[in-house]
């Protein structure tokens, strides 16, 4: 574990995050990835939040988990220009006990300097291990979701340009923690102030993890980020686990159904999307009717188009403008 | 520190003999002093102690500001396990009635001392209270002979069908961290509370040993004072001891026991401290698995400490996760926003 003590401001500079299975972008890559799919994308961080989910997802994933859900599905079976953006958490399914493998986890992490314990006077927190989500745990249970746990870890990142990067700025973050009760706080932050370390962000993502029996395959992971072809980041492409298909289309099939009867139209479209794996399982003829109901419906066309959260569908409006493009081209009997 | 204790039980049973139960009657000072025939000083210093383990409950008589009484607490719910090791140690005697059993046990053996969970008990650490069903005894390998004589008498008394023991050799308890505590009418020699942890999770099959009060000495007790204290040196005696004297197996069942225990404070809690001596700690192979039976009571032990069943169903750990159940995920679950 790599210790960083907070009253010699220029160690950070010199570590600059906890990733290590990825490189940090230059800003020029958030421009043209902006630039790339404006102007579906209103929010220019996403691609670089793509870091932190994959980097995480290679411990995870290359040897103890399962990994699922929609980040899954696209950074797995999707070609670069065919994907949907997940990345607000990553989903894995264990068949083991899930808090002995994330023992085992955060001991990799460790190991491989992806865990950075911050230290001021007494104040001392750590960035980069995985520890339970308490909030989102109460919430799984009020909704009734059994046999799964929520995770999170935190991942520092520099500042990258003039970007605006998601997560609290560190100087706020160390202060949530207590470390402004510290006599050497002043100094931190004129010294944070004077490299440019109050810049660096702290983002938290999520990690769900739901208890079940599945098959899995083995598959190489490619990181989202990659669409345009501008750079590459990720230090390597590993094969992880990944839910097997088939298995993955009952699941979503069963959810299409649910998120479609609740008119859940946000859900119903991204499910949908992700449905488009059944083509390549040729089991398209399952979802076909469903699908061309759903795509010629106005509500779901424009949640689609322009709907509040429709820059998720960024990549492939690149490519499909309409819903019904992407539902004749994935779903429609021939 | 175990005169007070021994004295403070006697003043337990007493209360208790009285029926002196918190809030309906109590016992005064005097009377308490004058029936045991301790002096009041004596009686006072057991009563603070007892009171400190929350055991017992001082009510003042609002008409008499000055008159007190003692009684027994609501939360001295398992009086009778306290009860049952001094019955143990000091009246549970060999079929005569005339030896306290470790009188009689000193008798036969030599070079020996007791471990294990009631070594903690009589340290002054319990949890629950919960006294094992017979005791672990260390002893140097060259006594061998002579336990063996010890046992073949003991089996064929009726104390061995209440109270088993479990003896455990090593080349030289001199390597071993223990001393000798003298009692009212005894001296025995007692594990420290690193070697009696360290016994006590090596030998966790032992009769000697109630793991899931010694874990939840160690997770609820022992744990957070380290963590409050910033003092990694038990946790380094620990390790230096189990080494010590145990075989290259055993340590790394040591270590792995630790090491999931201060990740598990870790992951709960955020506790950094616990990371630091997690992160600290040996090496063991990747793919070692402790017995699934013994991590079933280290999650108890959380459950039974500093979790709790309603801080456990706060952090959201209720119902019970660590069963696989083969269940198709909730279509909620993939409703989660990604705002």
């Amino acid at each position: 574990m790599l210790e960083i003590d907070l009253t010699n401001v220029e160690e950070i500079l010199k570590v600059r995050t906890n990733l290590r299975y990825v490189e940090i972008p230059s800003p020029e890559f958030i421009k043209k990835t902006y630039e790339y799919l404006y102007p579906s994308l209103v929010k220019p961080y996403m691609p670089v939040r793509d870091l932190s989910i994959f980097d995480t997802t290679i411990y995870i994933a290359k040897k103890y988990m399962i990994l699922s859900g929609g980040y899954g599905i696209n950074a797995c079976f999707f070609q670069p220009d065919e994907r949907r953006l997940s990345l607000a958490d990553i989903d894995f399914i264990s068949t083991e006990n899930v808090e002995d493998l994330i023992e085992k986890i955060n001991n990799n992490i460790i190991k491989n300097n992806g865990a950075i314990l911050l230290r001021l006077g007494n104040q001392e927190v750590v960035l980069g291990t995985i520890t339970l989500n308490i909030k989102k745990m109460q919430w799984l249970r009020r909704i009734g979701a059994e046999n799964i746990y929520s995770f999170k870890r935190t991942i520092l990142l520099p500042k990258i340009g003039h970007y605006m990067l998601r997560g609290e700025y560190l100087p706020n973050y160390l202060e949530r923690y207590g470390f402004s009760n510290e006599k050497e706080w002043a100094k931190f932050k004129r010294e944070a102030r004077k490299h440019g370390v109050d810049g660096f962000r702290v983002e938290t993502i999520e990690i769900d993890i739901a208890i079940m029996d599945t098959p899995h395959i083995q598959r190489t992971i490619t990181p989202t980020l990659e669409i345009t072809g501008i750079e590459k980041y990720a230090k390597e492409k590993p094969t992880v686990r990944v839910i097997e298909p088939n298995n993955a289309v009952d699941y979503l099939k069963n959810a299409l159904e649910y998120f479609y009867s609740k008119k859940q139209t946000h859900n119903t479209v991204k499910t949908l999307l992700d449905l488009r794996l059944s083509k390549l399982l040729g089991r398209e003829k399952e979802i076909s009717k469903t699908a061309m109901e759903i795509a010629t419906k106005k509500e779901f066309r424009q949640e689609y188009e322009s709907g509040k959260e429709s820059w998720r569908f960024a990549i492939l409006r690149k490519k499909y403008q309409r819903l019904i493009d992407i539902a004749r081209k994935w779903f429609q009997n021939k | 520190m175990n005169w007070l204790a021994f004295d403070a039980i006697r003043i337990a049973k007493y209360l208790k003999d009285k029926g002196a139960y918190y809030p309906g009657q109590g016992v005064g000072l005097g009377k308490i002093s004058r029936d045991l025939g301790i002096s009041p000083n004596k009686a006072i210093r057991g009563l603070r102690y007892l009171r400190s383990l929350g055991l017992v409950s001082r009510n003042i008589d609002f008409r008499r500001s000055r008159y007190s009484t003692w009684s027994i607490s609501r939360r001295a719910m398992n009086m009778n396990n306290i009860l049952d090791i001094v019955n143990f140690m000091y009246g549970g005697c060999v079929e005569s009635g005339d030896l306290a059993f470790f009188e009689w046990i000193d008798y036969f053996l030599d070079r020996y001392y007791l471990s294990g969970t009631t070594a903690l008990l009589l340290d002054g650490f319990s949890w629950s209270n919960v006294l094992p069903s017979g005791i672990l005894l260390v002893l140097d390998r060259d006594v061998y002979r002579r336990y063996k004589k010890f046992y073949s008498f003991y089996r064929n008394t009726s104390l061995s069908k209440k109270y088993k023991i479990d003896a455990i050799f090593v080349s030289s308890i001199e390597k071993c961290d223990y001393r000798i505590v003298g009692m009212d009418n005894c001296a025995i020699p007692l594990a420290s509370l690193e070697q009696s942890l360290v016994d006590s999770i090596m030998n966790y099959e032992s009769w000697g040993v109630d793991i899931l009060e010694t874990l939840s000495i160690l997770i609820g007790v022992i744990l957070p004072q380290i963590f409050e204290q910033r003092e990694q040196r038990k946790i380094r005696h620990m390790i230096y001891l189990a080494e010590r004297i145990y075989n290259r197996e055993k340590f790394q069942f040591f270590v792995a026991t630790l090491r999931k225990i201060l990740m598990r404070y870790y992951m709960y809690f955020e506790e950094v401290e616990a990371l630091k001596i997690y992160d600290g700690l040996p090496e063991i192979p990747e793919n070692y698995v402790l017995p699934e039976k013994f991590s079933r009571k280290i999650y108890e032990a959380f459950r039974a400490t500093i979790l709790g069943d309603r801080i456990a169903i706060y952090l959201g750990l209720e119902p019970d996760f660590t069963k696989i159940v083969s269940e198709k995920i909730p279509s909620d679950i993939l409703s989660v926003s990604e705002a």
